[in-house]
C-alpha cells in the first residue's frame, strides 16, 4: 500500500487535465468502451433540461463521449420526467424497473436499479440539482478511467459554494457532514480513504463491475459504503479524485443533514460490523431523535431510518440474464 | 395571409437593369425559400444553441481580465470575450483573432477573396448583471437568466453561426467576420470601443449586421440622434446664500427641462431617467446626479436643445451659487441606411417570408458607428424575450429557430449583394 501523501498526488486530477474530449473519445473507441451517464432524480424539473442538454449538445452531438443519458426518477410529483424525456434523455421510473422486485425509496436504490438498465461499460452518476452544469463534470470524471488503465473508480470533488438566496453564494461551507461525520470516521477506520477531499459528492463514474460487484444501501449511506466497497475490493490505486471546481447547488437544513449523518453512520457501522473490525454488544437503534421549537416548547420529532441494503446486482439472475459477459466473469 | 413578395419586395436599387432585376428577383426567391427551409432544420441544432447561450451568459460579462499571449498587450480582455474566441474555434471558423482592443473575431473564408467581408457582430456585454453567480434555467420553451436578452444570446447567436453553416451546407463568396464585442461601455462615453473596433478594421465591410438578442423583427436602419448625459449638483463650500439641499436645486432643474417647448416635427425629446442623491433621511443632500436622455431624429433640433440645456444649467449654476456639471456619457448622431436600402429591403423580405411582424424603429446604439462611416448595417433581433434586464431575463427557444435563420439568410442577401458590386 502507498503512503497517503503518494496516493493523494497521483490519483488526485483536475478536471483540465481531461478538456481534450477529441482525445477522451478515441481513446474511448481505441478501448472499445461505451459510457452511460445516470442522472437520479426526485422532483428535480428545475434542473434536469439543463443539464441534460448541455452534455447532450457538448457530449453527445459535439464529441460522441457519453453514449447514453438516462434519468432514473424516484416518483417525481413534479414534470421532471416529462421534461427529461422532452429533451432527449431516456427516462425510467424506477419502480418500473425490476418490477418483480419489492421496491424501496431512496437515492441508493435508483444507483442500484439504473445498473440494470444502463448500457454502458463505464457509468457516470451526476446528481440532477447542479445549477451550473458544464461538460467537465462528465469529461473530469472519465478523463481518468479512460486515461490510465489501472483506475476503475472516481470522485468528484469541488470548492463548493451554497446558493444561499437568488443572489448570494456563501463561497464555502459545504461539506458540513464530510468534515464533521465522515472524515472521522474514516480517520479512525479507513484513513486512506479520508483522502478523498469530498467523498459523499453524488458524482462518481467508474467501470461497470465496481458497482455491480457491491451492495447498495438504499439511502443516504450509499456513497460512503461504495467507498468501502470499492476499497476492500480494487485497492487505492484504483481509485481516484478528480477537482470539478465548482458546483452550486440547494442548500440543506442542519435537520435534514442530521438525518443523513444518521443514516450514514448506521451504515458505517454496519459495514465495521460485516467486516469484523468492530462488534457491538447490542443491536443499534434505528430512530433519529430530532427537536424543534414551536410556539417557545420543544417538540419531539422522530424518523426512523432502516439501513436497508440491496445485494451485489450482479448476484440477480435477471442482471445475469441481461449481461452475460458479466455472469460469466463474476 | 397571402403574401405578394415579389410584388412588395423588389430587391432592386435606383435605375437598375432589367437584367439585374430579373437575376435580383430570382435569387431573392431563392434565398427565401434558403431561409424558410433554415427555420425548420436549425430546430436539429436545438442543444447547441441552448448551450451557446447558457455557457456564454452564465461568463459574467464584467469578469476579470485575461491575459492575451502578446505579453506587450495592455488591454483588458473580458473572461467572457475569452470564452467568445475559444468557443468559435472549437466550433470551426478558420481563423480567431482579436484586434488590437481585444475584440475577438472569428473568420470564415469566402471562396472569393477580393470582395469585401461581411461582418456580424455582437455586444458580449449583459447590460444588466447581478451580484453573485449567474446560473440559467431552462423552463418549457424558455431559457431565462439574467442578461440573457441583452445580449448574451445575441453573442450566442454570432458564436452559433460557424456551426449552423457548416451543418447546413451554407457557403459564402464573401468572407465572413463574427465579431463580438466586449466592454462596449468601457469608460463609459459614447460606445467608445465600437468606435475603435470600426476604426480597427483594416477593410471596410460590405454589410454589417448587428445582433441583439431580442427582439425578433426588430429592425433598425437608421439611428436617431441622442445624447445621454448626467447632471451633477454639487453644493459649493463656503458659498453665501446658496441653497443647502442639492435636491432642491435638482428639483428646480428638472422643473426647467420639463418646461423647455420641444418640436413634435423633428421629433424630439427630453427624458429624465435617473436621479441619485444623498445620504440619511435628515441631512440635506450635498450632491444630486440626474440622469436625462436627449433624442431627436434631427441633429440639428439635438443640437439646439443641447444648447438650450446648457444655458438652463448655466441660469441655475449663477442664480443659485452651485456647481453644476454636465457630463455626457454618450452621443450619437442621426444616420440611416435608407428603406430602399437592399439590406434593409432584404431585412424586411426575410421577416415577412418567415412570418414574423416588423418592428421598425430607429436605433439609439451602435448602429450609429456604423453607418457614419458608411457601412451598410442593420441591427436584427434573433429571439422572442421579456424581462430584458431583471434576473429572470427570458427568451423564446422555438422563436430563436427563426432568428438563426434570418441572419443565415441575410448574410446570404448580403453575399450576392457584394458579389454584385
Amino acid at each position: 500500500m502507498h503512503e497517503p501523501g503518494d496516493w493523494l498526488s497521483r490519483r488526485t486530477f483536475h478536471h483540465d487535465d481531461f478538456s481534450d474530449i477529441a482525445a477522451l473519445v478515441a481513446r474511448k473507441k481505441e478501448r472499445g468502451l461505451s459510457i452511460s451517464l445516470c442522472f437520479p432524480t426526485l422532483n428535480e424539473e428545475a434542473t434536469i433540461a439543463k443539464e441534460i442538454v448541455i452534455i447532450k449538445s457538448e457530449l453527445q452531438m459535439r464529441y460522441p463521449l457519453v453514449d447514453e443519458i438516462v434519468v432514473i426518477d424516484s416518483g417525481s410529483t413534479d414534470r421532471t420526467r416529462e421534461v427529461a424525456a422532452e429533451f432527449g434523455a431516456k427516462v425510467y421510473l424506477a419502480t418500473d424497473i425490476l418490477p418483480d422486485i419489492p421496491p424501496f425509496k431512496g437515492k441508493g436504490e435508483n444507483l442500484w436499479k439504473a445498473l440494470y438498465v444502463l448500457e454502458g461499460d463505464i457509468i457516470v452518476y451526476v446528481d440532477a440539482d447542479i445549477k451550473n452544469i458544464h461538460p467537465r463534470f462528465v469529461y473530469g470524471l472519465v478523463g481518468p478511467l479512460l486515461s490510465d488503465d489501472e483506475v476503475r473508480f472516481v470522485k468528484a470533488f469541488y470548492d463548493r459554494p451554497i446558493a444561499l438566496d437568488q443572489k448570494t453564494v456563501k463561497p464555502s461551507g459545504g461539506g458540513r457532514v464530510t468534515e464533521l461525520v465522515t472524515r472521522p470516521l474514516f480517520s479512525s477506520f479507513y484513513p486512506d480513504l479520508a483522502q478523498f477531499i469530498q467523498p459523499l459528492s453524488g458524482e462518481y463514474a467508474g467501470f461497470r463491475e465496481c458497482f455491480d460487484s457491491i451492495p447498495f444501501p438504499i439511502g443516504y449511506g450509499v456513497e460512503t459504503s461504495m467507498l468501502m466497497d470499492i476499497y476492500d475490493k480494487y485497492g487505492m490505486d484504483a481509485m481516484a479524485q478528480v477537482d470539478l471546481d465548482k458546483r452550486v447547488h440547494r442548500n440543506q437544513t442542519t435537520v435534514a443533514l442530521g438525518r443523513m449523518s444518521f443514516g450514514i453512520i448506521q451504515t458505517f457501522i454496519a459495514k465495521l460490523r460485516a467486516s469484523g473490525k468492530a462488534s457491538m454488544a447490542s443491536e443499534l437503534y434505528k430512530t433519529m431523535i430530532q427537536f424543534e421549537l414551536e410556539g417557545g416548547t420543544y417538540r419531539r420529532r422522530e424518523n426512523r431510518i432502516d439501513i436497508v441494503e440491496r445485494q451485489p446486482i450482479i448476484d440477480l439472475p435477471e442482471y445475469r440474464a441481461k449481461f452475460p459477459e458479466r455472469a460469466d466473469r463474476a | 395571409m397571402v403574401r405578394n413578395r415579389t410584388a412588395r419586395y423588389l430587391f432592386v436599387t435606383g435605375p437598375e437593369t432589367a437584367r439585374r432585376y430579373i437575376l435580383e428577383k430570382s435569387v431573392l426567391n431563392g434565398i427565401l425559400k434558403r431561409t424558410k427551409e433554415l427555420e425548420s432544420s436549425l430546430e436539429s441544432m436545438r442543444e447547441l444553441l441552448i448551450s451557446n447561450a447558457i455557457m456564454l451568459g452564465e461568463v459574467p460579462s464584467y469578469a476579470g481580465t485575461w491575459q492575451s499571449d502578446d505579453e506587450m498587450a495592455s488591454v483588458d480582455y473580458s473572461v467572457r470575450a475569452r470564452f467568445f474566441a475559444d468557443r468559435m474555434t472549437e466550433l470551426g471558423v478558420d481563423e480567431c483573432t482579436t484586434d488590437p482592443l481585444g475584440n475577438p473575431i472569428g473568420i470564415i473564408k469566402g471562396t472569393d477573396p477580393t470582395l469585401p467581408p461581411i461582418l456580424v457582430c455582437a455586444e458580449l456585454d449583459s447590460l444588466y448583471t447581478p451580484s453573485g453567480d449567474i446560473h440559467y434555467a431552462l423552463d418549457g420553451d424558455s431559457i431565462v437568466g439574467p442578461g440573457l436578452m441583452d445580449n448574451a444570446l445575441g453573442a450566442a447567436a454570432v458564436m452559433a453561426l460557424p456551426e449552423v453553416l457548416r451543418r447546413e451546407g451554407v457557403s459564402f463568396r464573401s468572407t465572413v467576420m463574427l465579431a463580438g464585442i466586449p466592454n462596449s461601455m468601457r469608460e463609459s462615453k459614447n460606445l467608445v470601443v465600437v468606435d475603435r473596433f470600426l476604426d480597427c478594421l483594416s477593410v471596410r465591410p460590405k454589410a454589417a449586421l448587428i445582433v441583439k438578442g431580442g427582439e425578433l423583427g426588430r429592425l433598425n436602419y437608421y439611428s436617431e440622434a441622442v445624447v445621454r448625459a448626467d447632471i451633477v449638483c454639487e453644493r459649493r463650500p463656503g458659498a453665501r446664500f446658496a441653497p443647502l439641499n442639492m435636491i432642491i436645486v435638482a428639483n428646480e432643474i428638472i422643473d426647467r427641462l420639463l418646461a423647455i417647448e420641444l418640436p413634435q416635427k423633428p421629433e424630439t425629446t427630453v427624458t429624465v431617467g435617473m436621479i441619485r442623491g444623498g445620504y440619511k433621511y435628515g441631512a440635506p443632500a450635498t450632491t444630486v446626479r440626474i440622469g436625462i436622455e436627449l433624442r431627436s431624429t434631427s441633429n440639428d433640433a439635438l443640437s439646439a436643445l443641447s444648447g438650450r440645456i446648457a444655458s438652463i444649467l448655466d441660469l441655475v449654476r449663477h442664480e443659485r451659487r452651485v456647481d453644476i456639471e454636465y457630463d455626457v456619457a454618450a452621443e450619437l448622431g442621426a444616420e440611416s441606411l435608407g428603406w430602399e436600402h437592399p439590406l434593409t429591403k432584404a431585412a424586411v423580405a426575410i421577416l415577412d417570408e418567415l412570418g414574423i411582424e416588423l418592428g421598425v424603429y430607429p436605433s439609439v446604439s451602435e448602429l450609429f458607428y456604423y453607418l457614419k462611416r458608411g457601412i451598410p448595417a442593420i441591427t436584427v433581433g434573433v429571439a422572442r424575450g421579456n424581462e430584458y434586464h431583471q434576473d429572470r431575463a427570458c427568451a423564446s427557444i422555438r422563436s430563436l429557430y427563426s432568428g438563426m435563420a434570418q441572419l443565415v439568410g441575410l448574410m446570404l442577401m448580403a453575399d450576392e449583394e457584394a458579389a454584385d458590386a
